[in-house]
């Protein structure tokens, strides 16, 4: 499976929040918060519905002007950052 | 139109319009008030989801305010979850005192400050809660007894819903009564915690009576009011409420400033048509509405709530110069051994803010 295709899921047990420009999400394991900007927070919405990279990089596509490499390098960085804070299963 | 009728539509009312005219001195102006009152959350979320052009520092400041309230509030909802479970481990029963029920009125939990979380136990349940929190590694602060904190959470304990144990006359000035609270209790989700909290009808009558406690000095009352009254009460519960627990008065004062921002729901604007008022309460009451920044008229207007002039003049006594144990909390730099010099220290303080009372009052006469 390539890496535009591998479902990504949020870990189960971390509580999230949308906020009107953003969201966070509590991690109670670590006593931790995490704060999204508006992007980050669709990634994760999106990790939340099982979407793969693919699948997430086409609805933003729809929703903001910026072109599909620029939207598909965001969402990879932001997707890498979830991976290293261990927000993803 | 004051910054005041800005802030008062804009919270009150929803009311943005007015905002987009603003010069900067007056965003300036009602940007700092915003944030005095614990409202910058409300009005970033409102200014935000509504499309109004904030200036670049007050938006700043907004946001910043917005987004801590929204961390540490939904933080120490999930710290509460434990706390509550282990409190039912040991079989004591806990009502989760507003603000934190209130939280559900908003939009987000960025949009309402909540210092510290108020739970009501059973009188005899206070040291079984005590011990349940001080095993959680809760501690209290030096001076407060029935504050317990631990990291970013603060806990309040309480056995009634005034601290009347602080200040004994305050039961003679309208009281919520324990038992109808415990009886009209019910479960709520609030961000996703399954709390157990008072009924909507004894929330109103509890921040009526907490925002005149507190000279109405935050604005995030009134709009914790209106969102309770606008969300579908038992008029008829509420009203005997009220009676029964003597606090129609609070009700009253609460209503009436509602109502200079809008119309009340039918059912109140009637019954607060039939609410009497003495010249001097009237008076005062307008006097603690203009002067809320720097507002300490609200004892007196509580005192109005008492059932003699004896019992009004006990409780003014008992709540300017409290018991040393209280006393000792407003002036916490000074040993407890000295405890007589607070009670000369709260006449000048009295004195002080009692002056600039009157000064404010002849400024805006």
């Amino acid at each position: 499976m390539s890496g535009a295709e591998k479902i990504w899921r949020a870990r189960p047990s971390l509580a999230y929040r949308k906020l009107v420009d953003g969201g966070m999400l509590y991690d109670e394991e670590h006593k931790q918060v995490h704060h999204f900007n508006e992007t980050a927070a669709r990634v994760w919405e999106s990790c939340q519905e099982g979407r793969t990279t693919a699948q997430i990089v086409a609805a933003l596509c729809r929703e903001y002007a910026e072109g599909e490499g620029q939207i598909r390098a965001d969402v990879e960085e932001i997707l890498e950052e979830f991976g290293e804070s261990e927000l993803l299963e | 139109m004051t910054i005041e009728t800005h802030l008062e539509r804009a919270v009150l009312a929803a009311d943005l319009a007015g905002l987009e005219g603003l010069d900067d001195e007056e965003w300036e102006s009602l940007g700092e008030r915003a944030v005095a009152e614990g409202l910058e959350g409300l009005l970033y979320h409102r200014c935000t989801s509504g499309g109004v052009d904030v200036p670049a520092e007050v938006h700043y400041a907004w946001r910043t305010g917005y987004w801590a309230w929204a961390t540490d509030n939904f933080a120490a909802l999930r710290e509460l979850r434990p706390v509550l479970a282990a409190l039912a481990r040991q079989s004591v029963e806990v009502i989760v005192l507003p603000g934190a029920p209130l939280l559900a009125l908003y939009p987000d939990p960025g949009c309402r400050p909540m210092e510290d979380i108020d739970l009501l136990v059973r009188p005899e349940q206070v040291p079984a809660a005590a011990a349940v929190l001080a095993g959680l590694g809760f501690e209290s602060p030096d001076r407060y007894d029935d504050i317990y904190a631990r990291d970013g959470l603060v806990i309040d304990l309480h056995d009634d819903l005034f601290h009347c144990g602080r200040i004994a006359a305050r039961r003679h000035a309208g009281q919520l009564d324990v038992d109808q609270v415990w009886a009209g209790r019910r479960v709520q989700v609030v961000e996703g915690i399954e709390l157990c909290t008072p009924s909507m009808e004894d929330m109103v009558l509890y921040t009526a009576a907490h925002a005149l406690r507190h000279s109405y000095r935050r604005l995030s009352w009134f709009a914790d009011l209106r969102l309770l009254v606008d969300g579908g009460l038992d008029w008829e519960r509420l009203f005997a409420g009220a009676r029964t627990s003597g606090l129609e008065r609070p009700l009253a004062y609460g209503l009436e400033f509602l109502r200079r921002s809008g119309a009340l729901p039918a059912p109140l604007e009637d019954w607060l048509a039939e609410q009497r008022m003495s010249g001097a309460e009237a008076w005062l009451l307008r006097r603690a509405f203009t002067g809320r920044e720097d507002g300490e008229l609200g004892d007196v207007l509580w005192s109005f709530n008492t059932e003699s002039r004896f019992r009004q003049l006990q409780f003014l006594a008992q709540t300017y110069f409290p018991q040393p144990s209280v006393l000792l909390q407003v002036f916490p730099f000074l040993p407890k051994s000295l405890f007589p010099l607070a009670y000369g220290l709260r006449l000048g303080q009295l004195v002080f803010r009692g002056g600039r009372q009157l000064v404010g009052l002849v400024r805006k006469t």
